[in-house]
């Protein structure tokens, strides 16, 4: 054994692998970073008791992050960092993976948002179809720049990669709803409509 | 091992069956320029400097992860190799400050070595840099714009360590490696070890230098500045003035730092004796009263910040004796102090450790046991080392000389307090006696020395059959741990715990590079300063018997457990968070509902 335990697998043709099976054993080693099977530590405290329904809901195996990511944010919105530290405890990882999972990918947000969440396409596809107008037009619209809220909390504005909806481009979606062959002068009526919902 | 044969540019290498392309050449003796593969760590393949062409593939393939194959046929500089390379190189050059003459990896840098083998005169590609605030809130020092994104800190952290403080986090071009939760390094879990330092390969990692207080205090003339030299710095100092590895330094290191103008310049060493009079007698009292077994060591501040966080439940395993620097710390500023005549208050204490993780720990609250800030900087061994060439003095080349009194003298069994397993076998040494009152008659404990990461012994003293366990690397030390958890080891009497891979000698603050080669040289000039030693063994240190008869009285007296021992802080493993901001939703640039419009 040399000092670093998963160096001694160095010089095997499936190291590589190994590295990634590792990652994904974890779960049994439960321990690798003094991870708690039953989430009951201090850091569990912080987050509330729905949060912690779902949490204990999914095994300890890291391959279930992203499903319960993303089942975490529908309940509160976003993933705060009581909400990540909880996760990387009862998935026996560090905050930093977690973190590093939910900065990656764009449908995931560490911050919290306003109620309806315009996320606009701006794939090749999308941007050859007009996306950038249409950007404009939702950004004159609700007066605020990617990434913002508007101050009534009612609206966040996201420029997103590839929705998979490219052959109805310009495409965006309205937290679940859907909208395709968008133009310029259709935003004012779309967001109206949440506005009224109201 | 079956082995293979592949052709790297038209040489015949045969090597073993499951090698990386790297390994082949590197055991053929070609070269392959790599910047995200570190010997250390399990190889990741992003940089792809790496590059080489494999006769069959359509792509270039990453040299470092990529395994050999019978009759494969390697070419490690065709133009299309070189073209990559270069490209890959020129992008990050594209990105990166170019600070090299004031950065503190000038002349380390290895980007700055692949930018001038490649011969890259220009760069072509122009636009935006990312640019980041450095983070100083910790003695590790994060300059994000230097980072290339090769993730060696992160593999080092995880894979080394088992601490994970470090992790890449959002995405493309806004990707950062960044402290748990985005924020600063001082509010996540990092136990200060700065491994990441040193296998950093850019100067997006430093330690936090305290040489401009340390010149001020040496030349203000109401201070008396004194300066200890930790065990592992006499067998790597030199690497910094172009020595090999390995070259024993002790003496000259002496006179450069008398040169510098330090008043006194004495020995850690000296308190290494000391705390093996100490832990050794709360083995034997734990051993004897039925007090919590194993005791583990306490002499290396990463590892006791690992387990306040990890394994808080196991701290009374842990012995309450300070590390030899604050042992010292707290001696200059009493013992020592009175012996001189000398104020504390005008006492400067400076120490020189190959660790990064000793500048946090001087700062712990209970570090004032003096009624002074025991120890007032802490110089890494590149540190001190930054200080002579500033002063323009060459080591290799000086004459040598003696430490100073009264903690100038010491032992063998405190140098070896450098490697991994020394103070384990330090220990014994004098356990050996103080409880058969017999001299050990081989000094030299084999099964505890080595780089093997977890090793055990068992010691047969007297009647008592005493076992022992050796870890170095934190992820060894989580194995143990564990173990103690499980029982596995609920007959051991003793356990030597060190931070980093090699013990000190490996330490944050050492000079880079490292590898287990450069480790296991310095290893070596370590054991063969232990025996040019005429005195061996901690016991026989004629100062420690003085200081005990002037000043302490006897190992765990009361005097002893005021200023050499300490108490521990079970830590949450919870990101500190300084500002809520974080939490609140981003700017708001306008009222949307004054701007309604419905057709």
């Amino acid at each position: 054994m040399v000092f670093a335990p998963r160096v001694e697998d160095k010089g095997t043709a499936a190291f590589i692998l190994h590295r990634q099976m590792n990652i994904e054993s974890q779960t049994v080693h439960d321990t690798t970073y003094g991870g708690a099977i039953h989430v009951s530590s201090s850091n569990s405290d912080h987050a509330d008791s729905a949060v912690m329904t779902i949490i204990n809901k999914y095994g300890c195996d890291q391959r279930n992050m992203l499903p319960l990511l993303h089942e975490l944010q529908a309940e509160v919105g976003y993933l705060s960092p009581e909400i990540m530290e909880a996760v990387a405890e009862r998935l026996g990882t560090t905050v930093g993976q977690v973190h590093g999972v939910a900065t990656f990918y764009s449908l995931f947000s560490t911050e919290p948002k306003g109620r309806y969440v315009v996320r606009l396409c701006d794939s090749p596809p999308c941007h050859i179809e007009g996306s950038k107008a249409v950007l404009e037009a939702v950004k004159a619209e609700l007066g605020i720049s990617e990434g913002e809220t508007t101050e009534d909390g009612m609206f966040t504005l996201e420029t997103v990669s590839c929705l998979g909806l490219c052959g109805v481009g310009p495409a965006m979606m309205v937290n679940d709803d859907v909208y395709g062959n968008l133009k310029p002068e259709m935003i004012p009526h779309i967001l109206a409509g949440y506005r009224e919902e109201n | 091992m079956a082995k293979v044969n592949i052709k790297i540019d038209g040489q015949d290498v045969i090597c073993d069956a499951g090698s990386t392309i790297l390994e082949a050449a590197q055991s053929a003796g070609i070269y392959i320029p790599t910047l995200c593969y570190h010997s250390d760590l399990i190889p990741d393949g992003v940089c792809r400097v790496c590059s080489v062409e494999v006769k069959g593939q359509r792509t270039l393939c990453a040299a470092c992860c990529f395994p050999v194959s019978d009759g494969m046929e390697v070419m490690t500089h065709t133009p299309k190799v070189r073209e990559a390379r270069r490209m890959i190189v020129e992008l990050m050059l594209a990105n990166h400050p170019g600070e090299c003459l004031t950065c503190s990896k000038n002349q380390k840098c290895e980007l700055q070595k692949f930018a001038k083998e490649l011969g890259i005169s220009d760069i072509r590609f122009k636009g935006e840099r990312r640019q980041y605030d450095i983070d100083a809130s910790s003695p590790i020092i994060r300059d994000p714009d230097k980072c290339i994104l090769c993730g060696r800190c992160v593999r080092t952290c995880d894979d080394i360590q088992s601490v994970g403080a470090l992790h890449p986090a959002y995405r493309g071009w806004e990707t950062l490696v960044v402290p748990g939760l985005g924020g600063e390094l001082a509010d996540v879990v990092c136990v200060n070890c700065g491994q990441c330092i040193n296998r950093c390969p850019t100067g997006a990692l430093k330690a936090k230098d305290p040489a401009p207080e340390i010149w001020e205090a040496i030349y203000d003339p109401t201070k008396h500045v004194i300066v200890q030299t930790a065990p592992a710095v006499r067998a790597s100092i030199g690497e910094e003035f172009g020595l090999p590895p390995g070259t024993r330094v002790t003496k000259k290191m002496v006179t450069a730092l008398k040169m510098l103008g330090f008043d006194r310049v004495m020995d850690t060493d000296f308190t290494a004796d000391l705390t093996i009079m100490e832990e050794g007698s709360e083995l034997i009292k734990r051993i004897k009263e039925g007090g919590v077994l194993p005791q583990i060591t306490s002499c290396s501040p990463g590892w006791i910040k690992f387990i306040e966080y990890y394994y808080p439940e196991l701290l009374p395993h842990v012995s309450t004796c300070k590390s030899p620097q604050q042992m010292f710390g707290a001696l200059a500023k009493t013992y020592y102090a009175q012996k001189m005549n000398i104020d504390p208050k005008n006492i400067v204490s400076v120490s020189i450790m190959p660790c990064t993780a000793k500048k946090f720990e001087c700062e712990r609250p209970e570090m004032y046991s003096s009624g002074y800030k025991d120890v007032d900087y802490v110089l890494t061994t590149r540190e001190a080392a930054g200080m002579m060439k500033e002063a323009g003095i060459d080591l290799p080349n000086l004459r040598e000389s003696e430490y100073d009194d009264p903690f100038g003298m010491s032992t063998g069994a405190a140098v070896i307090f450098g490697n991994t397993g020394g103070v384990m076998e330090a220990a014994l040494r004098t356990a050996y006696a103080l409880i058969t009152g017999r001299e050990l008659e081989k000094v030299e404990i084999e099964d505890v020395r080595g780089m093997e990461g977890v090793r055990e012994t068992t010691i047969q003293i007297g009647d008592l059959p005493v076992k022992a366990a050796v870890a170095h690397g934190l992820a060894n030390a989580r194995q143990v741990l564990e173990g103690i958890k499980s029982g596995r080891f609920a007959d051991y009497a003793f356990i030597e715990i060190m931070c980093c891979p090699g013990g000190c000698i490996g330490g944050g603050g050492q000079p880079q590079p490292t590898n287990e080669e450069i480790r296991k040289a310095r290893a070596r000039a370590i054991y063969e300063e232990d025996e040019s030693m005429t005195i061996r063994k901690s016991h026989e240190n004629p100062a420690v018997q003085k200081l005990y008869e002037e000043f302490l009285g006897h190992p765990l007296s009361h005097k002893s457990h005021e200023l050499l021992h300490t108490h521990y802080t079970p830590r949450e493993r919870r990101t500190i968070r300084r500002s809520e901001e974080t939490s609140k939703p981003k700017t708001t640039k306008a009222d949307s509902s004054k701007k309604v419009k419905v057709d």
